[in-house]
């Protein structure tokens, strides 16, 4: 009976005890990821919550997984989100990184540990290259290193990133960094790169290569969080995969992404990340040729100028803005840097990295056209005829002839179409200057050209913010001018204003769009309005851009019609106002001259 | 042999004659990774909207007289909280994930601050008098106009991957 008793008795203790342990994890795991108000929990609970992960001598979130099943369903939601990052059961850290890894499969790194210290070997190598990382962004180039929780290394996480898809074929990533937690502008953040980068669909880049150019484009990323979380996706990729030359010159894998770029030169230099359009990765070239003109601390300045630009409305910060802001600081703008960019392209005259530059163009630059029989008109050739995207470009080359002594080539574009004529002789590249008109260029001796090695090239560059720019061109003058709805509806072209507000993305210069979209395009007095604007206001709005005090009267001359645009109740009561009083002053005026001779009795019946 | 049931044959066509009327109120919206938009033919919807209604996470039921009217005087925002996932150089693959039970803060100069959470596919509705609101999720938010009887749907990017 007493043994029954003592037995019931201890499976009560137990069940209780366990029962109360559960609440305590319960409360403890929701006060440690902030979700309890720390009012709420208990002295008491605390101490023996922290002496199970004490002794469990585990980080948090893993002591959390361990318990995962000890806690209530209400908190497992509540906390599901801690465990969004990987839970891996080891770590090694180094001086600036903790390494998380596993000794099982499918995560496990190799485990091979020749110098027999217990940490896998391949685990040091990741250590060792991320501190190289480190020590060549940070220390060597000057970015701040990456925020991260008071006292802590940052986060580096082993783990399979290779799946098989339905097909059984690989599909996967070299790795990722994700945000954590966002303070202000700055954001903490984490990497998850793949075990080993053994698998095939990384070839040639498999083992010590692959991490290394993952380490310093993902330890980029991490930068980026740390200067501001709402940076602009393809810069950042463009960024990233342009320091992976930086800090390992040798691996030469970001050269796979810059053929698209020279393959598709006409989309814009921000266009979205994708493999597929050279998006993103492809546009690490143009960090390139920045650099060759200024220097690798170029980059950095740019970021920094980034960190500084506030968010608006939380949304990515558009980055050309900031590219412009940046470069006008230098006396340049972003459109004269991509004209620059575009010249460097066709010609080649890398200045760094020159063994390498072979690779850059592995697939040739794509011309728009070629033409080697004159005159080039729209009667020849549809391609004297192109549209552009905002930060776009085209090539045309022109082979010499010998039926054209001298060459001129005419052109008709929109005002943000930039137009430049490079000719290549004897391999020497040099630019043709435009002619008096502005509107053609003159190659005398056209026809002494060999037509085997030497050309003219055409390069026709957008360099505004407006959309479907266009430019016609020909060689006999008769290039027809652009359609008048050239760069109208697509969400640019207010140069002027650009220029006085210092941006297109300006919510001002936003609503002058709308006012020229919905009420002067609709009509033709209107769009002969906007044509002669567009014929006339670029190199106004250049004038404009650089004097401080010129942005700051037109700003205010623009005032009154931004104002009755966005308050167009209250600019028609206004007007109502307005023209009452005047009418009532009108009507007044004699009144009152009438008052001077008639006595006010009089006046009043008057 | 009874035959009560008979007049069912007339009633049923006419339950369902006023049924539909009702159930085409509600327009069907979907989340297509950075905003919601009328849900295409095809297209999985996310939300279901009716003016005057609250906002439903599933299919509306098929009677006209269904409840869950908003509150006089009241309006709703409803909305999802996610991790947008750019990039990849081996697979072009943007993918948005849910952050499921995820605390939305609401905030307004006239009603002070309250939360709520996501449900476990990232969605949250909220009844809200008509008014200026900020609505945040994992530190970034966005400004939200309520109106009364209507809802207004507000996607909330909470988190950003970049994937290679």
């Amino acid at each position: 009976m007493k043994k029954t008793f003592f037995i019931l008795f201890t499976l009560i203790l137990l069940l209780k005890s366990s029962l109360s342990l559960s609440g305590e994890l319960d409360n403890y795991y929701l006060e440690k990821f902030g979700e309890l108000p720390a009012s709420t929990s208990v002295t008491l609970f605390k101490a023996s919550a922290n002496a199970i992960a004490d002794k469990c001598g585990m980080p948090l979130r893993k002591s959390l997984k361990k318990d995962w099943n000890q806690l209530e369903e209400s908190t497992r939601k509540v906390l599901a989100k801690q465990l969004e990052k990987p839970i891996l059961d080891y770590y090694h850290d180094s001086v600036h990184f903790r390494i998380h890894y596993t000794r099982t499969a499918p995560h496990a790194p190799p485990l091979t540990d020749n110098n027999g210290n217990t940490l896998p070997d391949w685990v040091e190598t990741v250590a060792a290259i991320f501190e190289e990382v480190y020590d060549k962004e940070i220390n060597t180039f000057g970015y701040t290193p990456p925020p991260t929780a008071p006292a802590a290394r940052y986060d580096v996480y082993l783990q399979q990133r290779i799946v098989l898809d339905q097909y059984g074929r690989e599909t996967g990533d070299f790795g990722y960094t994700e945000s954590d937690t966002l303070t202000g502008q700055s954001a903490t953040s984490f990497i998850v790169i793949d075990n080993d980068f053994a698998d095939g669909i990384y070839s040639p880049y498999n083992g010590l290569t692959g991490l290394q150019i993952t380490a310093a484009h993902e330890f980029h990323h991490a930068i980026q969080y740390g200067y501001n979380y709402w940076f602009d996706q393809w810069y950042a990729e463009a960024t990233s995969t342009w320091i992976e030359d930086e800090v390992y010159d040798s691996v030469n894998q970001l050269y796979v992404y810059s053929v698209k770029y020279l393959q598709y030169p006409s989309l814009s230099l921000d266009t979205a990340t994708s493999l597929s359009t050279g998006g993103g990765y492809g546009r690490w070239i143009f960090n390139r040729a920045l650099t060759e003109k200024y220097s690798t601390t170029e980059i950095r300045l740019i970021w920094e100028r980034l960190r500084n630009t506030p968010a608006s409305g939380f949304v990515d910060i558009p980055m050309l803005p900031v590219l412009d802001s940046h470069f006008r600081n230098l006396g340049s703008s972003v459109g004269a840097e991509f004209i620059d960019f575009a010249k460097k392209l066709y010609t080649k005259e890398w200045s760094s990295h020159t063994s390498e530059t072979n690779l850059i163009y592995s697939t040739p630059l794509s011309f728009k056209a070629t033409f080697s029989s004159y005159p080039v008109n729209q009667a020849t050739s549809n391609a004297t005829s192109v549209t552009l995207p905002h930060y776009a470009m085209a090539y045309h080359r022109f082979t010499p002839s010998a039926s054209v002594t001298d060459l001129t080539i005419s052109i008709n574009k929109s005002g943000g179409v930039q137009a430049a004529v490079l000719k290549k002789s004897g391999g020497i590249f040099s630019e043709i200057p435009v002619n008096i008109n502005g509107a053609s260029f003159t190659i005398n001796g056209f026809s002494t050209l060999n037509p085997a090695t030497d050309e003219i090239v055409l390069l026709l560059v957008n360099t505004s913010y407006s959309d479907n720019l266009q430019a016609n061109i020909s060689t006999d003058g008769s290039s027809p001018p652009v359609s008048v709805s050239s760069g109208g509806s697509s969400g640019g072209g207010c140069f002027i204003a650009t220029a006085a507000y210092g941006s297109y993305l300006h919510p001002k210069v936003m609503v002058l769009r709308k006012i020229r979209d919905d009420y002067m395009l609709t009509n033709a007095p209107g769009r002969a309005f906007v044509y002669a604007y567009y014929r006339i206001s670029p190199p106004v709005a250049d004038f404009i851009r650089q004097n401080e005090t010129l942005r700051i009267i037109v700003q205010l001359l623009l005032a009154p019609v931004i104002f009755a645009a966005e308050h167009l109740l209250t600019a028609v009561a206004a007007c109502v106002l307005l023209f009452a009083g005047a009418f009532m002053a009108i009507r007044n005026k004699p009144i009152k001259q009438f008052n001077t001779e008639t006595p006010r009795s009089q006046s009043k019946n008057f | 042999m009874q035959l009560n049931w008979i007049p069912l044959i007339a009633i049923v066509p006419f339950i369902f004659s006023c049924a539909q009327p009702g159930a085409s109120l509600w327009k069907p919206y979907s989340f297509n990774s950075s905003e919601f938009q009328p849900a295409t033919q095809g297209s999985v919807p996310a939300l279901w909207l009716r003016s005057g209604y609250m906002p439903r996470l599933d299919e509306p039921p098929r009677h006209a007289q269904d409840t869950g009217r908003l509150p006089t005087g009241t309006g709703s925002v409803a909305g999802i909280c996610y991790m947008q996932a750019s990039g990849g150089k081996k697979t072009d693959n943007p993918t948005v994930t849910a952050y499921p039970d995820e605390q939305i803060i609401i905030k307004s100069s006239q009603e002070g601050i309250s939360v709520t959470r996501t449900d476990d596919a990232g969605y949250f509705i909220e009844i809200l008098f008509p008014g200026e609101y900020e609505i945040l999720c994992r530190g970034t938010g966005k400004p939200v106009t309520v109106k009364k009887g209507e809802t207004t749907l507000v996607p909330l990017r909470g988190g950003k991957r970049m994937v290679d």
